[in-house]
């Protein structure tokens, strides 16, 4: 929303007063729940290696001419987990996150506002609970319309995990699903673009974004848990099924809006899934960053059992204004797209 | 023929193409062009393939441009390692059969569709209407797409590799005045040629209120027929209905709705008054300012 726009159409200062009641509703929630405040840095010399991710890379300079790498972050999550690990007990923080992604989708901007969370001593089954009370305070309502459908925001929410999401939506039962050969003729057989050489999860997510990830969220919003252990390396194995990891994500009315995990605290798991994460970046031919070890110095020290949440504030936005692209409620937010 | 302007971005047709090269064939049907690459947009750093200079010209003499076609100095010179052309052709050797030209278009990974684009979608016309990337947390990025058949309207949603291949269409963009309506079919002329285009209203059904007689608007044109219509961003408007400002009501931020010409209702400050003539962004229905 560029600023001739307002000065043309008043009327869409309402988003922005929405968007700055919405923050304070925010704050209030954690404030009330006990929740830490914390400020952490835009800028950082090493990052966790995460492969799809597109990274921001600038240049720190002294007064010798000489200078260093540094890089903006993709999630404030590598500071977070030290401070978890250095005793800070419940904390969140509203703050910038940068991809270096593309431009010109509905719901990406290459800076957008994120809220993250984490709650210790809990599972993601505490977080679950988390995401239901701040949405539903956060709408200030038990109801939102967005783009002419009614959502019921009353807890519970939807529960349905990874496995009972494909059979219900797409017929494809559990055997089926974690079995490339399987899935793929699945797939074969009901016309999806993809040759045997595609590896399992491509064929995947292609099923998952097509079959069932535009059915999520609709009457009431759901949450979907226990992810593959491919789709979540940061996250706890499920301990009573090692394929999958306890990861869930919100869905409001098809719009993806918060993902969390049970935390990795084993520092031994961590660094092999680091190791991993870079070799994969490498092969993706993406920028290479220095790796920030002290995070996994961190997790030697003794992360807490931890629940962590990221949620896209301006998401939330669009679906409380029932604006359907996200320039639409960030400020000078399409100038990423005009320019 | 006539020629269309050329721009940067512009996509040019078979026909167009022979023309340039002054090749006597129509490359219609199943014709077969050796050392012919299969499409031509011009510029975005999207090269130019089949422009001369070729290095020794057309196999066996039988068909070479016969002048260095004038329209070339306008255009970006290719990347002569580009995908465009065929490896043989690369080496310099042209005695290469390289396809059939009964349709030309060009293979596109599906990571760099863009919005607005036209594409061949299970042998439909079809425009891209909104595309966004995702990236799942593992394996490469896909894309989802929605897509509008052009002949059948049907909007569809796709998900797809990012390196998938799908084939862009060759469109021409023709501008064209509007002139009139009788019907279902709309008329729009070519302002220096003359040529005029019928146009089913059904086309341009989602612009209905952005059709102004004399404006200049540029027709997508799909082997002959016209796919679709595209409105200016910015038209001006005559407000022929809105109720005049109450005295003395200051809020910032206030506004009124205001019948125009075309019959569209849109919002205006409340200091627009009938009669005036203002400024419409045809992409989100917002006013802009007065026209000066």
């Amino acid at each position: 929303m560029d600023w001739q726009n307002l000065k043309n159409n008043q009327q869409d200062w309402q988003i922005f007063k929405l968007r700055s009641e919405l923050i304070g509703r925010i704050r209030a929630f954690f404030e009330k729940a006990g929740f830490l405040e914390v400020q952490t840095p835009l800028l950082s010399p090493a990052l966790v290696p995460e492969s799809y991710l597109e990274v921001f890379q600038t240049e720190l300079k002294d007064k010798l001419g000489n200078s260093a790498p540094a890089f903006l972050t993709p999630s404030p999550e590598l500071w977070h987990k030290k401070l978890l690990a250095a005793g800070s007990g419940n904390i969140f923080e509203i703050t910038k996150s940068f991809r270096n992604t593309d431009l010109g989708g509905r719901f990406h901007l290459p800076e957008f506002t994120l809220l993250e969370w984490y709650r210790t001593g809990a599972d993601y089954f505490d977080t679950m609970e988390d995401c239901q009370e701040l949405i539903r305070s956060a709408a200030s309502g038990n109801k939102l319309f967005y783009q002419g459908k009614s959502v019921n925001l009353t807890p519970p929410f939807e529960r349905i995990s990874i496995i009972e999401a494909f059979a219900k939506y797409a017929g494809i039962d559990d055997k089926t699903l974690f079995d490339k050969k399987s899935l793929v003729s699945w797939a074969l057989k009901n016309n999806y673009r993809i040759s045997l050489e595609d590896d399992w999860e491509m064929v995947y997510n292609l099923v998952f974004l097509k079959e069932i990830e535009p059915k999520l969220g609709f009457g009431r919003p759901t949450i979907i848990y226990d992810f593959p252990a491919e789709f979540a390396p940061l996250a706890k194995t499920n301990p009573k099924d090692s394929r999958v990891k306890e990861r869930f994500e919100l869905y409001i009315a098809g719009v993806e809006l918060a993902d969390a995990y049970s935390e990795l605290t084993d520092p031994i798991e961590q660094k092999k899934q680091f190791e991993k994460e870079v070799k994969l970046r490498r092969k993706m031919d993406k920028l290479e960053h220095p790796v920030d070890w002290d995070f996994i110095k961190a997790l030697e020290s003794g992360l807490p059992d931890c629940s962590g949440v990221a949620l896209g504030v301006d998401r939330l936005i669009m679906l409380l204004a029932d604006k359907t692209e996200i320039g639409e409620v960030v400020l000078f937010g399409e100038s990423y797209v005009n320019n | 023929m006539n020629l269309p302007d050329i721009n940067v971005g512009t996509s040019l047709s078979q026909r167009m193409l022979s023309h340039v090269l002054n090749l006597p064939c129509t490359l219609r049907g199943t014709m077969v062009v050796p050392g012919l690459p299969r499409t031509a947009t011009v510029g975005y750093g999207i090269p130019l393939w089949c422009i001369p200079p070729w290095p020794h010209g057309f196999p066996n003499g039988t068909w070479k441009p016969r002048t260095a076609p004038t329209l070339c100095r306008d255009w970006c010179w290719g990347n002569r390692q580009n995908r465009f052309y065929n490896k043989e052709v690369s080496k310099g050797r042209f005695n290469q059969v390289v396809g059939s030209y009964g349709k030309i278009g060009v293979m596109i990974k599906a990571g760099t569709i863009t919005k607005g684009l036209y594409i061949d979608w299970k042998h439909e016309p079809t425009l891209v209407v909104e595309k966004e990337f995702f990236n799942p947390g593992k394996g490469a990025a896909v894309v989802r797409l929605k897509l509008k058949g052009l002949l059948n309207g049907n909007v569809t949603r796709e998900v797809l590799k990012t390196d998938e291949q799908v084939e862009e269409i060759t469109v021409e963009n023709r501008a064209a005045q509007f002139l009139y309506q009788t019907g279902d079919q709309l008329t729009f002329m070519h302002p220096h040629s003359f040529e005029q285009f019928q146009v089913e209203k059904k086309v341009a059904a989602e612009s209905k209120g952005y059709i102004k007689e004399g404006v200049e608007y540029q027709l997508v044109i799909y082997q002959g027929n016209v796919i679709g219509v595209v409105i200016p961003k910015r038209m001006n408007f005559k407000v022929i209905e809105t109720e005049d400002a109450v005295k003395g009501d200051t809020v910032t931020g206030a506004s009124k709705s205001a019948k125009l010409d075309t019959g569209i209702e849109i919002k205006v400050p409340l200091f627009i008054k009938k009669n005036e003539e203002i400024i419409v962004n045809t992409d989100t229905g917002d006013y802009v300012g007065r026209k000066n």
